[in-house]
Order: structure tokens, then C-alpha cells, then sequence
């Protein structure tokens, strides 16, 4: 194609409009992996490698999400590891001139090596820019890239050594003055304090300690160990507290009249903080000035092109959930709770019906879940009455809680259209006595939670299970653990990231067995005028792929079965 | 007109005439009392003034919200000055004043702006409640407030006031009493009133040890047996407070499911019947009983846990810190989790969250929003030391009568008299024999480097406004 053979100047120079920042190109010094991405890239790349650069880093970057919330108990360096394997995976050897590169200088190894890690960092910040162009036109997709991409440096830069942390800060971060000997000494006893109650190791505690106290010692031992000491030395910032507001926020520095102590280590935040709202500046500003992005004669190919990149989307999505199985309203909403709602849900319908209140946290967590699941507001605003009604008349209802619904569903207000709460929001609240929001597998102790599995029938032996985790503090785990318990299906391939995906999840096994059912009826009946018993054998026969896969617990399949084909059949004979 | 009817009833009974509603009284109480002029000083942050940094249209940005009677919430309002905002609360005079923060342009346009429409600038504000402490107070629950759990909002104050002079550098502090069940506090450094959503969530999570209930316990963040240096100054307020005060207002070991539960935090079953041991015998042997029973109780069961260490320590070979760490750590726990500060978070998280304004009237108990004294809040009494809107007016009412005989004119002095037990710590420069006068905090001017004063002409003739006037 033509277009693919003249090297076209779309990609290059619709990022040197941003401006400003292209007069500090060459001041920055390259870091081998690292980029605060304040240059944009300027030069001319075919259309090909500029889609193959963002869909490239588009997977890494979805690949990464989507293991972090699988594995959310692993250590930075697995997580970094799994990072440079998706890199390996996506990356390597995507950019035209790489091949070209490689074999040019195939004769000397530190020539190709070095000729490959300068197309990495160009391949980088290429793709971070493409990607930045197509995520920066909703609040929406602007907070996911950013959100990812913050991750991505975070572990990068946690990981760097100590010589590289202080080269990287002197160039980003020159406003940070190294607390002076003295005053280190006044506040040392304190910052030990800090960081034995934030169980720190031994030994960075003890340098901290040690400070200033084996000078005399060192004297005596000759200029070896002084140097071994200056060496060894901690290293501590003073900073405004308003620029560590995640440390604030966790405890973990010194606080002095408005000043953070933070050490040398923890600095990464800072800078973490700094990218990100680099990044996120960038953002705002390509959408505010989206219009003149494009050059002119560009706008045809690029944009689509851009547009569809967000389309191509490899994170799972509920919002479909809510119009596939939209038969949801206030007068079966009991019976659908019983039998797909994840336990976070269950129990507050259950304290619901039984207080005839929920506080605001359990409200709007149930509130908001049920709008994804396609409840309609006056449903939604039918059921609260319902639920609240002896204690709470129709009136004070309207008064007091219907505003907050039709908030929810975006009709008052700002406007706003919210979105249900994903199990990290929900592991992560908290409540009083008084509340049954947030996560039961967290908040329940274990007799309770063996109780409200027991009620959910759960299978015995996944209780445990899933109790077992909950106490390990896996709670997603344990919350798979009960939807295989409870749908009777063999170990799930997704961990459960949301109570919307439980819920689909439920619907679709549900629908499957119900479809299979009705077959199987449907077969029965149109073969012979058979009796009820060959009907339900049929039912059996006609198997159903979901369940046939859990080929180990055949008992309590077959009990499934039936019950699947029991509710079926009144609707075949309809 | 109603309004002036209800001033005659007042007018001629006295202190002593019939006791009028609270919803009755507000008119009056908005007319001559509330100080609006004052609030509006102090909103403007100088900005009223001629300097020449001065932004005239600043506090036409600030949001007021007002609660109407039947719970009908009016929000986005925004006044010119306040001569504009005084007319606003006469006419509508509603039951509750809610202020919010300084938006990029006048609220009541906000749908001229769209997006660009947003929240600039907002006091950080904390909201206390004794509601969160319904699982730790024994005197009662829900909306009680009394002079046994008073203590509690007491040491909250000194613990976040102290936190926010020393470690965040704050300077203008402004306590105030929610007129019902808890406390209200706003930094109005220009520093503080910048912060963005995430550094207010980050104050926040500083002071917040109380991380929800989890099997029956209330759950603190004691990491390790080591404390943050934060924390551990505020441990040691609790530790004195605790036995001081807490512990016998509240009775928490006296026998009943609160002890139960008390005890539950003991990590060893066997410290559990060591300590009840101990406190049989302390029954026993406690002679004419002149020791409050829950202290002596905490007494013997400190002791129960130090022994236990001891024994724990002593042991031959390597210290088992899974066993030693709980031990050490339970006494603080048991403290923490019932004393320590329980924020409500939300209000502190966003800067765009309404709260209640200064000097408001709670509409069922009829008590105002008072200033509190963070120096002198263990002697403030919640219950009858706070002024209510009827006894303020009853006083006018006298006050009147007397000015008939040939003294200062009513009004003036009744407002004065408010600030005088209102707005907070004392000025000796201000001090008349035997009055309470005090002056007001001081939140430091935006763009003009003075202080704002309350200006109380007559101040040293002010006498303590909750003993009845002179006659």
C-alpha cells in the first residue's frame, strides 16, 4: 500500500504540537528504561509501526492489570519480572529499524546491544505517546492509562539502585534539600521511631540509629571505614508533606511542623507523584486541544485510527451484563438475589429485609450494584421503598433517601453516571459496628461466614476453602472459591475482580444449564410422549457444557442437573 | 407581623415568660444575634478588604447551603457580601446554615461553566460524632451526648489539635461544638485551605487508627509493638485520660457485656481468668471503696499483663514475639480502641463536602454551634454549659429591661455577650473582673498580613452570658 510505503509525518508531528516541552529535548538525559515522557517523540514513522507500537504496549499494559489483580499478593520483584516478560513478549523487536539495527550491527555484541536499547526507549516513548493521544479523551479512559502507566514506572523506579535513585532525583527533583548533618542528629531518635513502627528491616534501622554515633569509633579504625561509613550513611530529604501525601497518609515518615523526614528510599513516591501528574497534565492538555492535534490533511486516517485504539479492549467489561440479563426488577429481585448475588450483595439484601435499613455505605453499595445489573431507577426506587417501609414511611423515604438513588443513577446533581463498585473499592472500605458494607469475607468472623455459605448452599468442603483464604486474606480467592462452591463448577480460570463479573458469571452458568435443559426437554418431548422420569433422564443426557466440564464432583452435579431441569421445564412446556 | 409579635412576648416576659419554641425563636435569634458580619469577615479572608491583592469577588464564590424547615436542602447559594447574605438568612430563615468551599466562579451561575466549574478552595475540615463511639460508650447511644462521654470529644480535640500545630504546621484552628453530638474543626491556614482531595485524604488516614470493627473488636493499626511517634503522643494523652476520666465516666469494667467485650482484646484465655481472679480479690480486699472500681479493675489488669511479660521474657531461649508481641501491645490496643479519635473521614476527604457553620442553632435541641477552647475543652459541659437560642433571647429580653433603666443599649450588648462565651481563648487585654471574656481565634488574612479580630465595643463590661444579666 502506498500510504505504508512514504514515511508519513502523522504520528511525528501531531506530538511536537504540544509544545513547551520541545524546547527541553536534549537537555534530558536518556535513563536506559525509565522516562518521565516529557519530550514528545519528533520524527516520521509509518502508520503500521505507529498502530503496532500503541497495540503492543496496549497488551502489556492490560496484561499487567490483569495479573495484578489476580495475583495481588506478589512482591515488586514478581511483578517485575512479569513486566519485563510482557515487555519480551510485546515489545521486542517491534519497531521497523530494529531488525535492521540488529542485523547491521550483528558482528560486535556491545554495538547491537546498545543500538537495541536505544530503539527500546524510542519504541517506549513512542507508544507511550500514541497511547496517551488515544486515552486522553474521556475522564474514563485518561484515569485508566494513567493509572497503569504510574504503576509500570513505579515498579521501575522501586526497583533502581541506590546510585541510579540519586542521579534520576537530581534531574527531576532539585527542590529537595538533603536534611544537613546536624539536624539529622536532632531528629534521629525520632525517625527510628517511625521506621521500627513501620517494621523496617534491622539493618536500615540500625544505620538510621548508628548515625553520628560511631564517629569516634570510625576515627580509630583508619580511613577505610570511614569511608565504608560515608558510604553507608543515610540519607534523608526534607520535604513538604503536601508532596507525600501517600506516606502521610500510611504513617511512614517524620512529621515536623509541616515537614516530611523522607528517607532516600521512600522517595519513589515523590517522583512516582511527579510523573504522574506529568503525565496526567499531558492528558488534559491533548484533550482540551484535541481538535488541533491532527494536522489538517491527517485527520481522516489518524483519527479513526486513534479512536478505535480504546475500542480494542482487553479488560473485562460488566456494562454488557445489564442489558443481556435486563429482566431484573423490584418483584423478582429477591429470587435473583438468591440465587446469583456474591455474598457481599446477599448479605446486605438480607440485612436489609431483616433491619429494614442499611446504612449510606451498604446503600450505595448495593444501590450502585443493582443499577449495573440493570435495575431501573423507579424499580430501584420502588424496591428501596419496599425494603424500608414499616420503619421509614413512603414519605420520609422520599425525603430522605430517594435524592440519593436518583443521584446514583446520575439523575440529579452534577450528573454523574457512577458505577458499581469493583472488589477492590469494596475489600478496601471499611465501616462501624453499625455497618454491613464492605467485603464478608473480610469483615464476617469465620462462624459467621460459615453461616452465610451454609445458606448460599455452598458445597461443605469449598466453606472451607474459602474460609481458609479469607483468613489468609486472600478475599477475591475466597470469593471464587464460594461461587464454585455454590454453581457446582470446577476451579474458574478468573478470580472474581467485581461483583458485577460474579453476577454475569452466575447468569451465563445459569442460562447454559437452563438452555441445555430445555433442549433436553424440548428433545424428550418431540421423540415420544415420554413419561416424567425419561424426561428428566433426557434432561441428564442432554448435558450441558459447563457442567459436563465438572466431570469430579458428579454427585452434587447431578443434583444440579435436576434442579436445572426442573426449573426449565414449565418454561418448555409454555 | 409574626416576627415582631414573637419579639413582644419575649420583650415583656422576660427571662422568666413563657418558654417559646426554638423554631419560634429563630427570627429574632437571626436578627439580633447570629453574626453574620462577622462570619463573612472571616470567609472573606481579607479579601473584603481595599488591598490591593484583594479578590472582590471572592466570597461571592463560596457556596452556602441552606436546610429549610421540612428538610428542604438549598444548595449553591452564594452572596455578594454580607449585607446580602444577612438578608438571605431574615428571609428564608432556615434551620440550618451549611458552608462549602470557594468555587472557581459564583455558584449560583455553575451552569455557565460546565466542567470548568470546580472547587478551589476549602478549609480542611474534620467532623467528630459520639455516634462512631456507640460500641464504646455505656451512658447511652445514637444522638445522647452527656458529660460521661464528653471526655471522649475532649481528648479528640487535643489529640487532632495538637497533631495539626506540631507535626503539620497549622496555625488557625477553629473548634467548634455541633450543637448536638460532636465536634466540628476548621483549619483555615491559606495552606490548608489549598490542599487538594488527596493530601485531605492523607491528614486524614494520618489521624485515623480506627480501621472499622472485625469480629467483635474494634481494629487499630498497631503495627508491631512499636509506635509511630504521632501515635505515641497521642497514647500518651489517651493513657492519662483513660484512667482520669474515661474509664470512670463510662464504666467500662464494671460488669456487663462492655467488659466482656473489653476483655475479649486480652490475647491468652488464661490472662482473661488471671485478670478476673485479680479483680475478685481487689473486691474483696478494697476497703470503703474510696478507689473507683474501674480503676482499680484497669490497676489489676495492667498488672495481669506485666506479669505475663515478665514471664514471657524470662523464659529461657529465644523470645517468642508471636506470643510476646500481643501482650505487649494489648493494654495500648484496649485504649486505642476505645478513645482514640473515630474521624468521619468523608467530611475531612473532599473538599467540595458542605458543613455546618458556626453559631448555627441545632433545630431540636435549640443549643448553638459554639466555638470551643481547645485549652479549656474538658471543662466545656455539652449538655447545660452550651447557650440555646431561648436562653440567649430570654437574656435579651432582660438585658432590655435594664437598659431602661439608664444602661447600655440591649442588642449591642447581647452580641457581645455571645462572643464573649463563644469565640475562643482568652485575652487578658480584654479580661473585666470576673468575666469569662475571651477573644476569638484568628484565622491569618489572605493578601492582607493583618489578624482578624471581633471587634466587642464594651467588651470589659461583658459579663459571662449564661449567668443571668444584671437587674
Amino acid at each position: 500500500m502506498q500510504f505504508l510505503a512514504t514515511t508519513k509525518p502523522g504520528a511525528a508531528e501531531f506530538t511536537s504540537q504540544l509544545g513547551g516541552n520541545a524546547a527541553r529535548k536534549g537537555n534530558e538525559r536518556m535513563f536506559s528504561d525509565l522516562s518521565m515522557y516529557s519530550t514528545p517523540p519528533s520524527e516520521n514513522i509509518t502508520l503500521e509501526e505507529f498502530e503496532r507500537l500503541a497495540l503492543a504496549r496496549l497488551s502489556v499494559l492490560k496484561e499487567m492489570e490483569a495479573y495484578r489483580l489476580r495475583h495481588s499478593n506478589k512482591t515488586e520483584k514478581e511483578y517485575l519480572d512479569k513486566l519485563n516478560q510482557l515487555k519480551q513478549k510485546h515489545m521486542k523487536g517491534l519497531t521497523a529499524s530494529a531488525a535492521a539495527a540488529a542485523a547491521a550491527a550483528g558482528a560486535s555484541g556491545a554495538a547491537a546491544t546498545s543500538a537495541a536499547r536505544e530503539e527500546e526507549v524510542r519504541a517506549d516513548n513512542i507508544s507511550h505517546y500514541v497511547l496517551r493521544l488515544a486515552y486522553c479523551r474521556t475522564a474514563e479512559l485518561r484515569k485508566w492509562f494513567l493509572v497503569q502507566e504510574c504503576e509500570m514506572f513505579r515498579l521501575k523506579f522501586g526497583m533502581y539502585s541506590a546510585q541510579e535513585h540519586e542521579d534520576f532525583l537530581s534531574e527531576h527533583a532539585p527542590q529537595y534539600k538533603l536534611v544537613p548533618h546536624a539536624e539529622l542528629l536532632s531528629v534521629r531518635d525520632a525517625i527510628v521511631k517511625v521506621m521500627r513502627s513501620n517494621l523496617e528491616t534491622r539493618e536500615a534501622i540500625s544505620r538510621v540509629e548508628n548515625f553520628g554515633r560511631d564517629d569516634a569509633d570510625a576515627k580509630s579504625k583508619g580511613p577505610r571505614s570511614t569511608a565504608d561509613a560515608r558510604e553507608l550513611e543515610p540519607k534523608f530529604y526534607k520535604v513538604a508533606w503536601t508532596l507525600v501525601p501517600e506516606l502521610v497518609s500510611q504513617r511512614r515518615v517524620l512529621l515536623r511542623g509541616g515537614w516530611a523526614y523522607v528517607s532516600r528510599e521512600a522517595l519513589a513516591p515523590l517522583v512516582v507523584a511527579e510523573f504522574r501528574t506529568g503525565v496526567s497534565r499531558g492528558l488534559s492538555e491533548m484533550a482540551r486541544r484535541w481538535r488541533q492535534m491532527f494536522p489538517a490533511e491527517e485527520e481522516q486516517r489518524l483519527q479513526p485510527l486513534v479512536a478505535s485504539l480504546t475500542n480494542r479492549s482487553l479488560v473485562a467489561d460488566y456494562s454488557g451484563v445489564a442489558t443481556r440479563y435486563g429482566d431484573v426488577s423490584a418483584a423478582n429481585l429477591p429470587q435473583v438475589a438468591a440465587r446469583h448475588f456474591p455474598l457481599c450483595m446477599g448479605h446486605l439484601v438480607s440485612q436489609l429485609a431483616a433491619e429494614r435499613h442499611l446504612r449510606h455505605g451498604g446503600r450505595q453499595q448495593l444501590g450502585l450494584f443493582l443499577k449495573g445489573i440493570g435495575l431501573p431507577m423507579e424499580e430501584a426506587l420502588v424496591f428501596w421503598r419496599s425494603m424500608f417501609a414499616p420503619r421509614c414511611t413512603g414519605e420520609a423515604f422520599d425525603k430522605q433517601y430517594a435524592y440519593n438513588i436518583r443521584h446514583n443513577y446520575g439523575r440529579e446533581g452534577k450528573r454523574t453516571d457512577y458505577t458499581a463498585h469493583k472488589c477492590t473499592t469494596i475489600v478496601g472500605s471499611s465501616g462501624g459496628p453499625g455497618d454491613h458494607h464492605g467485603c464478608p469475607y473480610r469483615r464476617l468472623d469465620e462462624s459467621a461466614l460459615r453461616a452465610a455459605l451454609g445458606r448460599l448452599k455452598c458445597d461443605d468442603r469449598k466453606v472451607e476453602e474459602a474460609v481458609s483464604k479469607a483468613r489468609d486474606g486472600h478475599y477475591q480467592l475466597a470469593c471464587a472459591a464460594a461461587f464454585e462452591g455454590v454453581h457446582r463448577v470446577p476451579e474458574m480460570d478468573v478470580g472474581i475482580s467485581a461483583p458485577l463479573q460474579y453476577y454475569a458469571e452466575s447468569r451465563r452458568i445459569c442460562a447454559e444449564r437452563e438452555s441445555a435443559a430445555v433442549q433436553g426437554a424440548a428433545a424428550a418431548a418431540t421423540e415420544a410422549a415420554a413419561a416424567a422420569a425419561t424426561a428428566a433422564t433426557a434432561a441428564d443426557a442432554g448435558g450441558d457444557p459447563a457442567a459436563a466440564a465438572a466431570a469430579d464432583a458428579g454427585k452434587e452435579q447431578r443434583g444440579v442437573k435436576r434442579a436445572a431441569a426442573g426449573d426449565s421445564t414449565p418454561g418448555a412446556a409454555r | 407581623m409574626a416576627d415582631t409579635s414573637k419579639k413582644q412576648r419575649l420583650d415583656q416576659g422576660g427571662t422568666d415568660g413563657p418558654r417559646i419554641s426554638v423554631q419560634e425563636a429563630m427570627p429574632t435569634y437571626y436578627a439580633k444575634l447570629f453574626p453574620t458580619q462577622h462570619m463573612v469577615k472571616w470567609l472573606s479572608y481579607g479579601n473584603d478588604s481595599k488591598h490591593a491583592q484583594a479578590d472582590s469577588h471572592f466570597f461571592n464564590r463560596r457556596e452556602f447551603c441552606f436546610t429549610l424547615q421540612g428538610d428542604i436542602f438549598v444548595r449553591y447559594q452564594a452572596f455578594k457580601d454580607g449585607a446580602a447574605l444577612q438578608e438571605a438568612i431574615l428571609r428564608r430563615c432556615p434551620d440550618k446554615i451549611d458552608i462549602g468551599p470557594v468555587y472557581s466562579a459564583n455558584p449560583m451561575d455553575r451552569h455557565k461553566f460546565g466542567v470548568a466549574f470546580h472547587p478551589e478552595e476549602r478549609e480542611l475540615v474534620f467532623d467528630i460524632d459520639l455516634t462512631d463511639y456507640d460500641d464504646v460508650r455505656t451512658c447511652g447511644s445514637g444522638g445522647h451526648i452527656c458529660g460521661k462521654c464528653w471526655p471522649l470529644m475532649s481528648v479528640a480535640v487535643k489529640i487532632i489539635d495538637k497533631g495539626l500545630r506540631d507535626e503539620f504546621g497549622f496555625k488557625h484552628i477553629l473548634w467548634v461544638y455541633s450543637g448536638r453530638r460532636g465536634i466540628h474543626c476548621w483549619v483555615c491556614d491559606p495552606s490548608a485551605r489549598q490542599l487538594s482531595d488527596e493530601q485531605r485524604s492523607a491528614v486524614a488516614s494520618w489521624f485515623a487508627m480506627y480501621k472499622g470493627h472485625e469480629e467483635g473488636k474494634a481494629r487499630v493499626a498497631l503495627l508491631g509493638g512499636n509506635m509511630h511517634p504521632a501515635v505515641e503522643r497521642a497514647a500518651g494523652i489517651l493513657r492519662s485520660a483513660w484512667v482520669q476520666t474515661l474509664l470512670p465516666a463510662q464504666q467500662l469494667l464494671e460488669d456487663g457485656p462492655q467488659c466482656e467485650a473489653l476483655l475479649r482484646y486480652l490475647p491468652e484465655e488464661g490472662l482473661v481468668e488471671t485478670v478476673r481472679k485479680k479483680w475478685t480479690e481487689a473486691s474483696r480486699s478494697r476497703n470503703a471503696g474510696n478507689m473507683d472500681v474501674n480503676v482499680v479493675r484497669w490497676r489489676a489488669l495492667e498488672e495481669a499483663v506485666n506479669e505475663r511479660v515478665r514471664e514471657e521474657r524470662s523464659k529461657k531461649g529465644v523470645v517468642n514475639f508471636k506470643v510476646l508481641g500481643p501482650l505487649e501491645r494489648c493494654v495500648d490496643e484496649i485504649i486505642m480502641a476505645h478513645a482514640y479519635p473515630r474521624l468521619d473521614m468523608e467530611v475531612s476527604k473532599k473538599m467540595n463536602h458542605l458543613l455546618k457553620a458556626p453559631f448555627c442553632v441545632h433545630p431540636k435541641t435549640g443549643k448553638v454551634c459554639v466555638p470551643l477552647d481547645p485549652n479549656t475543652v474538658d471543662d466545656f459541659d455539652p449538655v447545660d454549659g452550651v447557650p440555646t437560642v431561648t436562653s440567649l433571647l430570654g437574656e435579651l429580653a432582660a438585658a432590655k429591661e435594664a437598659a431602661e433603666g439608664g444602661k447600655r443599649s440591649a442588642p449591642v450588648r447581647l452580641s457581645c455577650q455571645l462572643y464573649a462565651t463563644a469565640s475562643s481563648p482568652a485575652s487578658p487585654r480584654h479580661m473585666g473582673a470576673g468575666s469569662m471574656q475571651r477573644r476569638p481565634y484568628l484565622p491569618r488574612l489572605a493578601g492582607a498580613s493583618t489578624y482578624y479580630q471581633y471587634s466587642s465595643p464594651g467588651a470589659a463590661a461583658v459579663q459571662p452570658s449564661n449567668q443571668p444579666g444584671p437587674s
